[in-house]
């Protein structure tokens, strides 16, 4: 098991990826349990990583693919944040202030109405900004597709946010 | 453009942190879990524990002394648990095995594995058939010629297999099975749609042949046969549709509609058919569709996906409008 300090630094450089990249599928409750089992995991992986890069993209893999399980075994889509307004938890999802909290509301629901794919991969390019290559080792796709579900998700949410 | 997007993107997730005493919950959670999996600890077991950590990794020196203090408070915490709690602790034999005994060991779970494999091996599918009329489903043909496997795509299709057992069957007699529930969609003149997933040219050929005899035999309905690579697959199996309605649908967007993939994934072929010529799209096969685009609702033929083997059942333009 990695030592506490190993843990603890990082948490302090990659949590707040983590933790947005499970927003993107569950609400923050359920986002919250699953940010602790991806440090858990890494904790209990003993295995080194060639570098932080690696360690960051292992990260999200693993938080994104318990994302997918939660929402599997619940057999439910993603709450729609828009309901999260309405009982004033908007507070929740981590935002330093309810303006942004609003905007990101709006991306989320509007990543929320393309589907999934092209949402993963669209989110793994646009903010975290890795290469089709990275992006089809991760969700274990076909380059090709990736660029295609990038390329046509792009479109979409363009049309969804105007 | 993209950075348009991109700006909107970031700025949305940058505002969002892990909110307040997340990370203490999850290191209190992680530590935990150490000193649980540091519970049982009898004296014989710490030496062999400390000697498996010395010989097992590959660590440096400094990884070495940190694991090894690492121990230290764990064990102490495992002594001092002990001393309070003396029948609680669990112990764990720590008799290594002998070396015989390990091979022999080894020997068998090698001849169980080969065995396993092989059998998964014949049984796996190595190739796959998928049909989409308006049920959507795709049968996995193993190395033996028989059905290993069968998923269906949409409602229709989940209703079919519901009542067809098509588990084993030999290729053609499933082929035959299936054309008889399918000729209540047949009869009205829908195409068939079928895609070969194949990688072995001859088999995929064979499957083809078979396929089509079987299927068209009635007569009523017209078969169009294609083939794909895994990759298409697998892209159409992430869509969560079956490859010819997923072909269709990439097309739809190609022409610039706006459809997203559930929606594709919900409506018939002949639907999407219709809605591809809505788009005037100008189709790679362009087989001679004529006239039918009255009421954009024409019977969906003539339009040729990109393929080598379409083989259209005689059916003229689609049928007019209504």
């Amino acid at each position: 098991m990695r030592a506490a300090s190993d843990i603890e630094r990082a948490i302090g450089a990659y949590g707040d990826a983590v933790w947005r990249a499970c927003l993107l599928y569950l609400n923050p409750c359920d986002a919250e349990d699953v940010v602790q089992d991806v440090f858990l995991k890494y904790a209990l992986h003993d295995a080194p990583f060639r570098d932080d890069g690696h360690a960051k993209a292992w990260l999200l893999r693993v938080a994104i693919n318990a994302c997918k399980d939660v929402l599997k075994a619940a057999n439910r889509k993603n709450e729609s944040v828009d309901a999260l307004a309405e009982q004033g938890r908007l507070g929740e999802l981590g935002c330093t202030d309810d303006r942004s909290a609003h905007e990101l509301a709006r991306i989320l629901d509007a990543m929320d109405a393309l589907g999934d794919p092209p949402k993963t991969q669209l989110y793994l390019a646009l903010y975290e900004g890795y290469t089709a290559k990275e992006i089809s080792r991760m969700c274990d796709m076909p380059e090709g597709t990736v660029y295609s579900w990038i390329s046509r998700g792009k479109k979409r949410l363009r049309e969804v946010l105007s | 453009m993209t950075d348009d997007l991109e700006r909107r993107m970031r700025e949305a997730f940058d505002g969002a942190h892990l909110p307040a005493g997340l990370a203490e919950r999850t290191l209190a959670r992680i530590e935990a879990e150490r000193a649980a999996q540091a519970e049982p600890a009898s004296q014989a077991e710490r030496a062999v524990r400390m000697e498996h950590m010395a010989r097992a990794e590959r660590a440096t020196p400094a990884m070495q002394v940190e694991r090894a203090a690492q121990a230290e408070p764990a064990m102490r915490a495992g002594r001092a648990a002990r001393a309070e709690h003396p029948a609680r602790t669990e112990r764990r034999p720590a008799r290594p095995l002998t070396r015989r005994a390990a091979i022999a060991l080894a020997a068998c779970l090698v001849l169980a594995a080969v065995g396993v494999g092989g059998y998964a091996w014949a049984q796996a599918p190595c190739a796959y058939v998928a049909i989409d009329v308006n049920p959507s489903i795709e049968l996995g043909i193993n190395r033996l010629g028989n059905v290993a496997s069968v998923r269906a795509y949409n409602e229709d299709g989940e209703r079919l297999l519901q009542v067809l057992d098509l588990d084993g069957l030999a290729y053609a007699d499933a082929m035959a099975a299936l054309e008889e529930r399918l000729r209540g969609f047949l009869d009205d003149g829908a195409t068939v749609e079928m895609t070969v997933v194949c990688d072995d040219e001859r088999q995929a050929a064979e499957l083809e042949q078979v396929g089509v005899g079987c299927l068209g035999a009635s007569g009523s309905g017209s078969v169009h046969c294609s083939h794909a690579s895994s990759e298409e697959h697998h892209a159409a199996e992430s869509a969560g549709m079956g490859l010819g309605k997923y072909r269709l649908y990439l097309e739809l967007v190609d022409a610039g509609v706006d459809i997203s993939p559930e929606e594709a994934s919900a409506m018939t072929m002949r639907e999407l058919r219709a809605l591809l010529e809505d788009a005037g799209s100008a189709s790679a096969g362009g087989s001679g569709s004529d006239a039918g685009q009255a009421s954009g609702r024409a019977g969906g033929h003539g339009n040729g996906s990109r393929d080598e083997h379409g083989r259209e059942g005689g059916h003229g333009g689609g049928h007019g409008g209504d």
